[in-house]
């Protein structure tokens, strides 16, 4: 699989615009959620440089409950270390809960949040 | 991504607290579903509806039946597992492997290779997710082709809003 890598810190790149990942994910009944879980996945893990989510529990947890709480309990994790890059690490430290949260109720207001942050990410980097 | 043999020895030694929070998260969701699956096969059926892409358009997400899928397997009956939804069986295996490796390392301490091959692959991961995505279409396809879709949407929010606008 190719992926386009941003210059000089091997984290891949995987932009989007957050309200189109609400909408995708409404209009393909939480197909794009497996999509975007897996590369969301490989940029987290690039980001914290370790392991932090499988990609077994990030296919199963696109829309599978519990599995997409736990997803996005351990994004907030991999949140952490992005805020440490973009020099918001208070902000972003403290997002665990509410992406937990969001992970229970509606799925795809979490991801929409968290590609947010991963843009964010890239505008820094740009 | 691939297993390099120092990743591979630096994960099968001693536990870390994160990978020990990880095994005991495994242990309690697992154990939990497993039990669950159970204890409420008699009410499966008639069950409420949470998953959020069911309610707003009344179609069903990729993960939709399984529920009911591993309900029946826990009755014993495999066949109307499948037809719930066909991943379940395999994905009920797949947790009560997952349950047993977790206690297995936590009680050894240790990590296991097999555990974290299996876990941290990503050609399981991306043939999982391809697996979702392709019955996820052929549900879609099927809902479209019989028209029952039509059925579905209208006793959703969705269908709510475009009958409150008189579409």
């Amino acid at each position: 699989m190719s992926e386009n890598l941003s210059p000089g810190t091997g984290i891949p790149q995987f932009r989007n615009e957050p309200i189109l990942v609400l909408v995708l994910s409404f209009v393909t009944c939480g197909l794009y959620l497996i999509y975007w879980n897996m590369k969301t996945a490989e940029v987290l893990n690039a980001v914290a440089k370790r392991e932090l989510i499988a990609p077994t529990v990030a296919a199963v947890g696109g829309c599978c409950m519990p599995l997409n709480v736990y997803f996005y309990y351990v994004a907030g994790e991999g949140l952490a270390a992005l805020g440490a890059m973009i020099g918001k690490e208070e902000e972003l430290k403290n997002k665990s809960t509410l992406l937990l949260i969001l992970g229970f109720i509606i799925t795809p207001v979490a991801a929409m949040i968290v590609q947010g942050h991963l843009n964010e990410l890239y505008d820094r980097q740009a | 991504m691939s297993c390099t043999t120092d990743k591979l020895e630096a994960t099968t030694g001693g536990l870390s607290p994160a990978q020990r929070r990880f095994r005991y998260y495994i242990l309690a969701v697992g154990a939990t579903t497993l039990a669950a699956s159970f204890v409420y096969a008699p009410w499966v059926v008639d069950g409420p509806v949470l998953c959020p892409f069911r309610m707003a358009l009344g179609l069903p997400c990729p993960s939709c039946g399984l529920t009911r899928s591993f309900c029946s397997i826990a009755q014993g009956r495999i066949a109307t597992a499948f037809g719930f939804h066909p991943l379940g069986p395999v994905l009920f295996l797949g947790m009560i492997l997952a349950v047993v490796i977790a206690a297995w390392e936590l009680l050894r301490g240790r990590a296991t290779w097999f555990g974290y091959r299996m876990l941290m692959s990503p050609k399981i991961g991306w043939t999982i997710a391809y697996g979702l995505i392709a019955l996820q279409i052929y549900r879609l396809a099927s809902l479209a082709i019989t028209g029952q879709w039509r059925e579905e949407i209208t006793h959703s929010m969705l269908g709510w809003v475009l009958h409150g606008l008189g579409a």
